[in-house]
């Protein structure tokens, strides 16, 4: 009697592992190939000399010319200044808007703005990196605008193609991905907490600082996450308006992979910024992790 | 910071009815001149045509590919499980750029010549991890037991599956669907690299914008495509929020889901 | 001519690793009987039930329904429906199409199914619900339509799990008085399971007490209740007054004991498991006992106590009493015969009709 049922019971779960594999093998399969593929050759490429002279081989100079070579060099530093700087800016104006979107406006208004994030990611990218490059041009609307309120007399020239036009751009396209995980954070906070805080006599800006900032803190975190390092591999940006001074370092693979052929550089560029992106979407979600367990603890 | 966001486009919607050639004020006067001529532009219609094309043989894939995905993760336990999920949520982490020029390298190594199928190829492996999360989140809340009701009343696994499970994700099904559509449609990274000498419509902007300062014909183009992504973006949010009724509803998981997507 | 019975269980035993969650447990349910299991939470009820639904297939033993083996069938290939706790309505479909679902399944035509929604859905009084969907509906509406959409089966035996633990006290008892009402009009077999004593008593036909994943006692409401198989089953059934003795002799049908304080009683009824010369426990109902403030033996079995507590319940009053030897029990007295004021932490005198007393071993 109990064998039959341990024999049926096998027969079952035998049943649902065929099912498992069924459901699981094609999507695993596929990437696997598909993106465990590339990735891994990337990796590979990386330790190979190829150049246009045809010489193949493994090499370490690859890795060695990107973390030597000045002209690389430069081209990281400019990647991290635009980056920082982009992230910073950010930071500094989303901070106040998640603050006025979770607790400032009515719920209907929150749905809609919650929508019209969601509706401006689905914009093509180059559509709206043209619609900035026509606005801060020298006739564009933002210098025009300025000329015609008194506020300068010539257009400034320094508004396109210059490392603050890649700036501009960066930080307009992913503000909305840097509010929402600090508003969510802030979401989360009960609104009797700050009038608690109102009632025992602090001011605004103290309240704002002593409470609200470390309260926002894991959105912050996430935010970051989210957006710096992807910001890194940014391309099309800084082709369309970044010019010569708003080189970054996915113009550069481009053209080491696209133009020269130096696949063996191109391929060293993008696993480091991979292994970039592993790491901190790693210590990511371990930050999320952690902090998910503290604030059920 | 809704002007922020939408300011520059209404700019150059407003420019794609100005009758001069030179994108600057003041107005020179009304016209649509530039949208019959986006229209008539030969390289401009390949693209299109070739991007709406790609879209529309991905889309259906990658929600096929995304189902199965999120029903191995979901509704499963076994060991590996952990290793799936994790293989599935990688894509949505790893930055296009690298995808595009690994892939690049992959097909060339397995001397696959770059076209249309290889863009297809490579935008399913980013888009079905995103339909993945967003039907996997609506999976995640699905409750077991109507499953139970459903076997102990006569329903055959698969009758279960057909009857109670499937139209419990239609509504996340309809929302990645949109997604992964607009995914292929507007991506440009992947496509710029393992398409080779194939054009696609951000492909054509692109090179389009790099060779010259600014085109009118680009102003026309993108106000028509801006305007019917937006009414697709509606319709879709209209049809979950309608589903609401009957017991369907959005998602703040799926949203993120999406938002975290489409940061890549 | 012995047609077999709606239901059986023999010797069915279910481990889950280390843990043995049901331990040989046997009943047999008849044809048109309401049949209860009674028992607090974890003593294996449901997991009970969940093998009758096929939702569990049991370690040993076997599931017999209507004579034929279906330990092994899995549930769509039962004759049995589940009414669940949680009422597990499909919401993306009306109730018509929810009640319709089962009929759909096993092919009958239109005609036919629209047949019995309509019967199911007269039973349960929501003729004019048809179009709602399970959003719309209260807590008692719903639980209504699932069971509608059991019954459209017509199943051999209708298994209930805790059917009206979300509902509140009002409407559990409406529907308790429903429930019972439909069965007895459908005729089919039930099989309910609840930890609530007071509706397995109202409802059933007979219950099975489960503990520890054992059946204690399977009997019918009354036997339980006057005549309980241990002193788990006294206790969790109703309110018990449980007095430590000690066994004395067998007297032709009753037995004598003695009582804490020396006095010295007849039991009329006993468990077959009592021993004489070992100690043992009166099991008497608080309404069986009566109090007087001027104490002493009248005639009946009896001991001095003290007054703890006492209570005002609206028609009862209930008072705490000690006995010799620390022994606490409780008295429910109608209004008309509670002792004067200021009676508490005085003596007094609790008495009782030997026939309603009831001896298990301790």
């Amino acid at each position: 009697m109990a064998v039959a049922s341990a024999r049926a019971e096998a027969r079952a779960a035998a049943k649902v592992s065929g099912r498992v594999a069924a459901y699981a093998l094609p999507p695993s399969i596929w990437l696997l190939v598909l993106f465990g593929g590339p990735l891994a050759l990337l990796l590979w490429m990386s330790f190979q000399l190829r150049s246009i002279t045809g010489a193949t081989g493994y090499t370490l100079d690859n890795y060695a010319t990107i973390f030597t070579d000045p002209t690389y060099l430069k081209v990281m530093w400019n990647t991290v200044l635009i980056c920082t700087v982009s992230m910073a800016v950010m930071l500094i104006v989303a901070v106040p808007i998640a603050y006025l979107l979770a607790f400032r406006v009515r719920p209907r208004y929150e749905l809609l703005l919650l929508l019209m994030f969601v509706m401006a990611g689905e914009l093509n990218p180059l559509i709206r990196i043209y619609a900035w490059r026509i606005m801060l041009g020298r006739e564009g609307v933002v210098n025009s605008v300025l000329q015609a309120v008194g506020v300068i007399d010539a257009p400034i020239d320094a508004l396109l193609f210059t490392r603050l036009s890649v700036v501009i751009v960066l930080a307009t396209t992913y503000i909305p991905y840097t509010t929402i995980p600090i508003y969510a954070a802030l979401k989360a906070v009960e609104p009797d907490l700050l009038e608690a805080a109102n009632d025992l006599g602090s001011r605004l800006t103290t309240t704002f600082r002593k409470l609200l900032l470390p309260l926002a803190a894991p959105g912050i975190f996430v935010a970051i996450i989210i957006v710096y390092i992807p910001m890194f591999s940014e391309f099309a940006t800084p082709a369309l308006v970044g010019g010569t001074s708003g080189y970054m370092i996915g113009n550069a693979i481009q053209e080491q992979v696209l133009e020269a052929g130096n696949w063996g550089i191109g391929a060293a560029m993008s696993f480091m910024l991979l292994t970039l992106s592993v790491v901190v979407a790693f210590l990511g979600y371990r930050g999320a992790k952690i902090r998910r367990l503290e604030a059920s603890s | 910071m809704v002007f922020l966001l939408y300011g520059p486009l209404v700019v150059l919607a407003a420019f794609s009815f100005n009758d001069s050639i030179v994108i600057a004020l003041p107005f020179e006067g009304f016209t649509t001149r530039w949208y019959s001529d986006a229209l008539a532009n030969p390289l401009l219609l390949e693209g299109l045509r070739n991007s709406l094309a790609v879209a529309f043989v991905v889309t259906p894939i990658s929600l096929l590919l995304g189902t199965l995905a999120a029903f191995a993760v979901t509704r499963f336990r076994y060991r590996l499980r952990g290793g799936v999920a994790g293989l599935v949520g990688a894509p949505l982490v790893v930055p296009w750029l690298l995808v595009g020029v690994g892939a690049l390298m992959f097909f060339n190594r397995l001397q696959v010549p770059l076209s249309l199928r290889t863009i297809g190829v490579m935008h399913v492996t980013v888009a079905f991890p995103l339909v993945a999360a967003i039907v996997g989140a609506r999976l995640v809340r699905f409750d077991r037991r109507i499953e139970e009701a459903a076997l102990d009343l006569g329903a055959q696994p698969r009758e279960v599956l057909r009857f109670i499970v499937l139209p419990h994700v239609a509504p996340a099904l309809a929302a990645s669907a949109i997604f992964a559509f607009s995914y292929s449609f507007n991506n440009f990274v992947i496509s710029f690299f393992t398409g080779g000498f194939e054009l696609t419509f951000p492909i054509w902007v692109f090179s389009t914008l790099r060779h010259a300062q600014n085109v009118p014909i680009v102003n026309a183009i993108s106000t028509l495509v801006s305007i019917v992504q937006v009414v697709v973006v509606l319709v879709a949010w209209r049809l979950s929020v309608g589903s609401k009724r009957r017991g369907g509803g959005v998602d703040a998981d799926a949203v993120a889901g999406v938002l975290a997507g489409q940061v890549r | 001519m012995n047609e077999p019975a709606a239901l059986e269980l023999r010797d069915v035993v279910k481990r889950f690793g280390e843990v043995t969650a049901v331990d040989h447990v046997s009943f047999t349910v008849g044809a048109s009987e309401f049949f209860s299991l009674l028992g607090p939470s974890g003593c294996g009820k449901t997991t009970t039930l969940r093998m009758l639904a096929g939702f569990e297939i049991p370690t040993e033993g076997q599931v017999l329904i209507q004579g034929n083996d279906a330990s092994r069938l899995p549930p769509y290939r039962r004759d049995t429906n589940l009414v669940f706790q949680s009422y597990a309505l499909f919401p993306h479909m009306t109730v018509a199409q929810n009640v319709a679902f089962g009929p759909e399944r096993k092919k009958l035509s239109k005609d036919e199914v629209r047949t019995r929604v309509g019967e199911a859905l007269d039973a349960v009084r929501l003729q004019g619900y048809a179009d709602r969907t399970p959003r719309e509906l209260s807590g008692g509406q719903q639980q209504r339509v699932a069971l509608a959409r059991a019954l459209a089966n017509r199943p051999a035996v209708l298994l209930l799990d805790e059917p009206l633990g979300a509902l509140d006290l009002k409407l559990r008892e409406e529907m308790q008085f429903e429930l019972k009402r439909i069965q007895r009009e459908v005729g089919i077999s039930f099989v309910y399971v609840t930890h609530d004593q007071g509706e397995a008593i109202t409802m059933s036909d007979r219950i099975a007490v489960m503990h520890d994943g054992r059946i204690e006692h399977l009997g019918t409401p009354e036997e339980i209740y006057l005549r309980p198989a241990s002193v788990f089953v006294a206790g969790f059934i109703g309110q018990a007054s449980l007095i430590p003795v000690t066994v004395e002799a067998r007297e032709g049908d009753a037995w004598a004991v003695m009582l804490p304080g020396k006095g010295r009683a007849t039991v009329a009824g006993a468990s077959p498991d009592t021993v004489p010369g070992a100690p043992g426990v009166l099991v008497l109902r608080p309404e069986h006992l009566q109090l007087s403030a001027e104490g002493g033996p009248n005639g009946r079995a009896g001991m001095a106590v003290r007054v703890l507590e006492e209570t005002f319940q609206g028609s009862v009053v209930r008072y705490l009493v000690e006995g010799p030897d620390a022994a606490k029990l409780s008295v429910v007295t109608p209004l008309d015969r509670r002792l004067p004021e200021g009676s508490s932490q005085r003596q007094a005198w609790v008495s009782w009709d030997e026939r309603w007393s009831y001896l298990l071993p301790a």
